[in-house]
């Protein structure tokens, strides 16, 4: 080492190029440990998630080969250098030179962008939005999560649909998702309307006004359609709890708040409520842990306890119970939520006690001295 | 290796949890005080063990446990260590006084099910978010949420570190929120809104009056547009879309709150610095790849000390970062199964991870009758977790 400390730089003299990676053993360690079954004969899911099979597919012999895209950081503080096409090399830099520096002046190029983000960067999970520009509104939206997509399984599995049922459920919406995307990649690139981005977005209706305050651009003609699954028994899923009754205690089957505005609940039913009320019966299960080590108390664990206060739960929720829902219904249609949303809340602020008249918020323009001193409700801005 | 074989569980030789949820993990949190820890779980329930080290021999005691009535997804401690917040799908957090073995009660609701919480000491709040698209602030003490705060869509992320505080939405929305901008008071952030002659008095007027004492004391007439900017400002410190393509995951904000990080399901992290002066510091990068398989990024933890980064994915692996220097610390090795979230302990001595199903594949990866998630307990070592210098003349 020429560095004249010697072993006391506090830098890394190395002449490799990825140097670190190298040192800190970490090529070397990940494949000692790699013991991973190598799934070759997955069947394909033709709707893009992924093989049949309760682990996740993974090459153990190609990681090796594929050691390359495990060292993401080599290419990304080249960005701002200039980057030669063509060299295979640097593919991966270029991708992320072209989506950092891309600029949506030319449809053509957003169209190649997004051509290229589908032939490389299609995650596994088909049920996104997407932007082909960053920090740029979507270019198609309606999201689900993991966990929204979960718990409407969940939902219909305690409602008695048979596991095949929710997996058709789930590829028609995986379906629609595609037809989207299809739909970006095979039609001349038209951006979407300019979402409003700032701060205009949660007032959008209120005053009837349609805004542009949308990023969601044609929610009416979004594919997601109300998805009527027949229900159908045979599948009880897996108890997860030792008592399964908490499963039928209340309708819990949202992905939006459309749901809820739909039905007419709004913030209100919670909102005014005085004090909490202890209207549903807490459902206790026996703890799963068989044995309780001391230190905490174990009250908790005692089954039947009925000594939690809950938030007064709306009446119209604890009817949702009893109603059938029939599947999987409209799942995101954002507009249509947020004006139900808006409705709900006009509702509440009229109910809400004010010492002025709120309609003053409802003006185009004030005059000097005319905004009431207190600020408006949420609602209003 | 043409032959399917078992795939090994546990291929980074952590010790296991005992007692483990029966289904999926939905998150895991250390106590801030001592080594206790809560993992909510899909299968209702929200549990807490005490984790024990002696060297490098790692043991866990379960504790406790409360229900919900539904799948709990998140959770949370109250920064003195003797309590738990915990929400889910059953619209409802519950305030579990653990250490003193009391009985839990709800505390918050929502129209939908409540995807994050969080508890924010410095204004003694806690804070919700729901895919019924609002954030709420509530004091504990009361049944009525303080604030209700409208977002762009539903809330799939939040990460605070006060003042900061970042939600990520779904379609790619991010919030930015600064907690220390009281609801009536005059934005400094929105000055550019005001005249240049008129942004004196709006100085002058800020801190004593009602912000709308403040612009009845303006040139008029005002229009609502205008007046919505300033009361939105009031709400929220900014919001921007994703550096990155697809669905939001999981965001963190940087110890020192100069930004955020933001992970998605396209096996991509996003590095976003705050301040206009920093943007040339943002980048984003890959991870949670194998071959043209794109997982997503499920959870982001900085470590408390270090402050380093670790990322687990829907591809079962977990990785340790130094986003100064840009460079992955360790790549650890990928489980059977995938790693919905992950923590590290107070003081980073301790990374917890779950190996369950995260449902990145839909309902057809979930089998009911072999399911199950592990709890791993993973000791890092300085190597992994602490950063290294840049190579090069430049110092820090």
């Amino acid at each position: 080492m020429s560095c004249q400390y010697g072993e006391r730089c506090k830098f890394l003299h190395v002449t490799q190029q990825q140097p670190k990676l190298n040192v800190s053993g970490f090529g070397a360690q990940t494949n000692s440990n790699f013991q991973h079954t190598s799934l070759q004969q997955q069947k394909p899911n033709p709707f893009g998630f992924g093989v049949q099979s309760s682990s996740l597919p993974n090459g153990a012999t190609d990681f090796g080969s594929k050691q390359n895209h495990f060292k993401p950081f080599e290419n990304k503080w080249t960005r701002f250098s200039p980057l030669t096409p063509g060299n295979s090399a640097s593919r991966q830099s270029d991708n992320q030179a072209q989506a950092a520096n891309h600029k949506c002046t030319d449809p053509e190029s957003c169209k190649r962008q997004i051509v290229e983000d589908f032939e490389h960067e299609r995650p596994i999970w088909t049920l996104t939005c997407y932007g082909h520009c960053k920090s740029a509104p979507c270019d198609i939206v309606g999201d689900i999560s993991y966990e929204e997509l979960r718990l409407a399984a969940y939902d219909d599995a305690r409602r008695g649909l048979s596991l095949q049922s929710i997996v058709e459920r789930e590829r028609s919406l995986l379906n629609s998702k595609l037809i989207e995307f299809d739909n970006l990649l095979c039609k001349p690139y038209a951006a979407p309307l300019n979402s409003t981005l700032a701060i205009q977005r949660p007032v959008s209706n209120l005053d009837g006004s349609s805004q542009t305050a949308q990023n969601n651009t044609p929610p009416s003609a979004s594919s997601f359609s109300q998805l009527n699954v027949p229900l159908s028994t045979g599948f009880g899923m897996r108890p997860s709890t030792p008592s399964n009754s908490a499963f039928g205690q209340s309708n819990s089957f949202q992905l939006s708040s459309q749901t809820s505005g739909a039905f007419g609940t709004n913030n209100s039913a919670f909102g005014n409520a005085g004090s909490f009320g202890s209207q549903l019966p807490v459902q206790m299960h026996g703890s799963p842990f068989t044995s309780n080590a001391a230190g905490f108390s174990q009250n908790n664990m005692s089954a039947g306890s009925k000594a939690f206060s809950l938030t007064a739960a709306s009446p119209q929720i604890n009817s949702l119970a009893n109603n059938q829902l029939p599947g999987l219904s409209n799942v995101i249609n954002s507009t249509f939520s947020a004006e139900s949303t808006m409705h709900a809340q006009l509702d509440k602020m009229k109910n809400d006690n004010f010492s002025g008249d709120t309609s003053i918020w409802l003006k185009e323009e004030w005059n000097h001295g005319e905004i009431p001193e207190e600020a408006p409700p949420d609602a209003y801005i | 290796m043409s032959n399917f074989s078992a795939a090994n569980p546990n291929p980074n030789k952590s010790s296991e949890v005992a007692q483990p949820p029966t289904d999926s993990v939905s998150s895991l949190k250390f106590s801030p005080k001592a080594n206790f820890l809560v993992a909510t779980s899909w299968d209702n329930q929200v549990r807490c063990w005490e984790i024990t080290r002696d060297g490098t021999t790692m043991g866990s005691v379960p504790k406790a446990s409360i229900s919900h009535d539904h799948p709990v997804l998140c959770s949370a401690w109250k920064d003195d260590g003797t309590t738990v917040f915990s929400g889910g799908c059953d619209k409802q957090v519950k305030m579990w006084p653990l250490l003193s073995g009391g009985q839990p009660v709800t505390v918050a609701m929502h129209d939908a099910p409540i995807k994050e919480v969080a508890w924010v000491p410095e204004m003694n709040l806690l804070v919700t978010g729901s895919w019924d698209k609002t954030i709420k602030y509530w004091d504990t003490r009361q049944s009525n949420p303080v604030h209700t705060q409208q977002l762009p869509d539903r809330c799939y992320a939040l990460t605070v570190r006060h003042p900061l505080m970042v939600v990520g939405t779904a379609d790619r929305n991010l919030v930015v929120f600064n907690l220390q901008n009281p609801q009536s008071h005059f934005p400094e952030n929105a000055l550019h809104l005001v005249k240049p002659k008129e942004r004196s008095i709006m100085q002058e007027h800020s801190f004593v009056h009602p912000i709308t004492r403040c612009l009845n004391a303006l040139s008029f007439p005002f229009t609502k547009n205008s007046l919505r900017s300033f009361f939105n400002y009031n709400a929220e410190f900014k919001r921007i879309t994703s550096p990155l393509k697809y669905q939001t995951r999981c965001v963190a904000a940087f110890p020192d709150q100069q930004g955020f990080l933001v992970g998605s399901i396209e096996g991509r992290v996003g590095v976003h610095h705050l301040d206009d002066a920093q943007q040339s510091k943002n980048f984003t990068f890959k991870c949670h790849r194998e071959g043209n398989e794109i997982y997503s990024v499920n959870s982001l933890n900085f470590h408390p000390v270090h402050h380093t980064f670790a990322t687990a994915g829907s591809d079962g692996a977990f990785n340790f970062w130094d986003k100064d220097s840009k460079q992955r610390l360790k790549a650890m090795s990928r489980c059977s199964q995938p790693i919905p979230c992950s923590a590290f302990n107070n003081d980073g001595s301790i990374f917890v991870y779950s190996v369950c199903y995260d449902w990145s594949k839909g309902a057809e990866n979930h089998n009911p009758s072999t399911a199950k998630a592990t709890i791993f307990l993973h000791l890092p070592q300085e190597s992994e977790v602490k950063g290294k210098p840049r190579v090069g003349t430049n110092r820090k």
